[in-house]
């Protein structure tokens, strides 16, 4: 099974490349240039894709750590932790490439609105699943705690949500563009963008599977010759 | 019935293989020898049948019953496992440390009393356990192992800090117990400390079973 | 009584007995509260009214940082005399010996959580009152779901390297809610305000949530 889903790489690398230069032709010709912030304000359209991926690869840990516990195939904690691994790194984005913009526009670094402190929670819980990894001594021993930490932290996600919204009260961070009257090529521009970078964070995980299945493999191979 | 049934049983800790496909058959009503070199797997096999660590890979049976299965759980009480540490709390004393075992299998403080008193604790049975001596230590992990009187007790090294006569003590209780439906399977090192006891040898050198038998 | 009911009674009896004897783990969480609050309230402006605002969410973060202390503890005894085998080898679901373990851990918690108001009581001069019985109920949740998520985590960062750099950065996140919907109430009822049904409806969802998750892979936590 994880060999056909491994097989998907290449066609996967082609789609997410045209799905990259679609977007990147979006953001260049069609969106507008907004008046007042000017070209800063394009780096949205890295901002806005990267949050689907981002909270897909927390989905992928839990899923992946619920079939560990149950089957306990490893295949499984393969796919949590490439689901981990590169979902952390679309959470960097966002988290790397709000600021960029919020300085411009707001004059702050950095705001605490609901979704930019839900993005940096998720962030740390990230960060704290990938140092418990590397901190159990014993692999079958981390790979079982790494698949509780993937469900617990997942399902923290909406009280997370909610209580940031309980503090934090009113948002700075602007929601949805069709109800506050955006232009629709921005909106189109944001759709195409979510679809390019999940397309790449597919190929991302697909050939961080490849990687994990051929690291196990090795390790097998070694195993052998240490034993006999 | 067999005690144990072992089918490909594997188990890794990173790259190395502790137990390297193990499959073996234990009938029984016998007491078996678990022999071989430091580090060729004799704690870890009785961990993984003692049902306190996962085998890689690989099926086994424990009195019939898998445990890692889910009738696991019931048939705990039918082992009596003694490992490399004594399994106690250091701050409460030996009787309290027994009690809790008891309640934990529903046993009474009765049974309690007539281990402490069969395995000659009396002395020490109000002293917290971290202030005794080895021996006691070892006799008093033994009292824990044999709390519920299980049919089948899994021991690892369990002469390691006898005294003569404990280590006698321990010989002739494990001939009383021998019969139908009981066994044991234990770990040792130095066989000769109770020659004549064993009915069959397994040997482990790196993981893997010998073949072995008397 | 049922095998798991009973473990669970035996567990929670066993580690309260532990913690009456030593006295250390309650005895450090005690002195290291007393600590943060008196630091605070000499740090903290005096008679500064915005000042008061922060007073809930600090409470709750003395007793976060307080708890971490307590609860990384928790499966001391057991990893020093390899008396984990012992529970393992409990004759029920796992899930039990969470659960027995949860109780004692949330009953200290509780213990802290009332020091810790007495001391804010003396030193930072917060009138509890008539709040009394809402902050409690809110205490109680805020315990529980501590307790909960706690105990799991511990449990799987005692065998861990760097154990005391690895808990909290584990903890944190994961109870973020209830240090907000705890410090959050607590603002409310000593405002004299209601409370929102909604926000008891979530700290009690919560607990739930975490409670379940915890009993049910702690089978898988303890197989070492």
């Amino acid at each position: 099974m994880e060999e056909r889903v491994i097989r998907w790489a290449r066609p996967l690398g082609v789609l997410a490349a045209l799905g990259l230069v679609v977007w990147l032709g979006m953001v260049i010709f069609v969106a507008p240039m907004e008046r007042v912030q000017g070209v800063i304000q394009k780096i949205l359209y890295v901002h806005v894709p990267c949050v689907l991926p981002a909270y897909l690869g927390f989905i992928l840990a839990a899923i992946g750590g619920l079939g560990f516990l149950r089957t306990r195939g490893e295949q499984w904690d393969r796919l949590a932790l490439s689901g981990a691994e590169v979902g952390m790194v679309f959470c960097t984005l966002i988290l790397l490439t709000g600021p960029i913009w919020a300085k411009p526009a707001w004059g702050h670094w950095w705001v605490w609105d609901l979704r930019l402190t839900s993005t940096l929670v998720l962030w740390f819980i990230y960060v704290a699943y990938l140092f418990l990894r590397s901190f159990v001594i014993g692999s079958d021993t981390a790979r079982t705690f790494a698949s509780v930490y993937g469900i617990a932290g997942t399902a923290a996600i909406p009280f997370v949500y909610f209580a940031v919204d309980l503090a934090r009260g009113s948002t700075l961070h602007p929601s949805n563009p069709a109800r506050e009257g955006l232009p629709a090529s921005m909106a189109t521009t944001w759709i195409v963008g979510t679809g390019a970078f999940l397309l790449v964070f597919l190929y991302l995980v697909v050939r961080r599977l490849e990687v994990a299945r051929l690291e196990a493999q090795a390790l097998e191979a070694g195993a052998r010759e240490f034993s006999a | 019935m067999n005690a144990i049934e072992l089918s490909g049983v594997e188990k890794r800790f990173g790259p190395v293989r502790a137990l390297d496909g193990i499959s073996a058959t234990l009938p029984a009503g016998s007491i078996i020898l678990l022999s071989g070199p430091n580090g060729a797997g004799k704690s870890t096999l009785l961990r993984v049948l003692a049902g306190l660590t996962r085998p890689t890979r690989g099926t086994l049976r424990v009195l019939g019953v898998d445990p890692f299965g889910h009738n696991g759980a019931a048939q705990r009480g039918r082992l009596g496992y003694l490992g490399q540490e004594t399994g106690l709390y250091g701050e409460l004393t030996l009787r309290e440390n027994l009690e809790f075992c008891a309640r934990l299998h529903d046993l009474g403080s009765e049974r309690v009393e007539n281990l402490i008193h069969e395995l000659g604790l009396e002395p020490v049975s109000g002293r917290r356990v971290r202030t005794l001596s080895l021996g006691y230590l070892r006799r008093a992990g033994l009292a824990r192992a044999r709390l519920t009187d299980p049919p089948l007790m899994l021991l690892d090294e369990p002469w390691n800090g006898l005294d003569t006569e404990a280590s006698q003590a321990l010989t002739d209780w494990l001939h009383s117990h021998r019969g139908p439906g009981r066994s044991a399977l234990i770990a040792a090192h130095t066989p000769s400390a109770a020659s004549g006891l064993f009915d069959r040898e397994l040997r482990l050198e790196h993981g893997r079973l010998l073949g072995g038998g008397r | 009584m049922r095998a798991g009911p009973r473990v669970a009674a035996a567990v929670l009896r066993k580690d309260l007995q532990l913690d009456l004897r030593s006295k250390d783990r309650v005895g450090h969480m005690a002195v290291f509260a007393a600590l943060i609050v008196v630091v605070l309230s000499i740090a903290l402006p005096s008679g500064h009214p915005a000042a008061r605002a922060w007073i809930p969410p600090l409470i709750w973060v003395v007793f976060l940082l307080t708890s971490l202390l307590g609860l990384g503890r928790s499966f001391q005894a057991e990893s020093e005399g390899g008396a984990v085998t012992t529970l393992v080898q409990a004759p029920c679901d796992r899930g039990w010996v969470f659960l027995g373990k949860a109780g004692a851990n949330g009953l200290a918690l509780l213990g802290v959580e009332l020091w810790t108001a007495v001391l804010c009581a003396v030193l930072l001069d917060v009138r509890w009152g008539v709040a009394l019985p809402e902050v409690l109920g809110v205490g109680l949740l805020g315990a529980i779901g501590l307790a909960a998520v706690g105990t799991l985590l511990s449990a799987m960062a005692t065998s861990a390297r760097f154990r005391e750099f690895l808990l909290p950065v584990l903890l944190f996140p994961l109870v973020l809610p209830v240090l907000i919907l705890g410090s959050r109430m607590t603002a409310e009822a000593l405002a004299g305000a209601e409370i929102p049904g909604a926000w008891w409806g979530w700290l009690g969802l919560y607990d739930w949530v975490f409670l379940l998750i915890a009993y049910f892979v702690f089978d898988y936590v303890l197989e070492d």
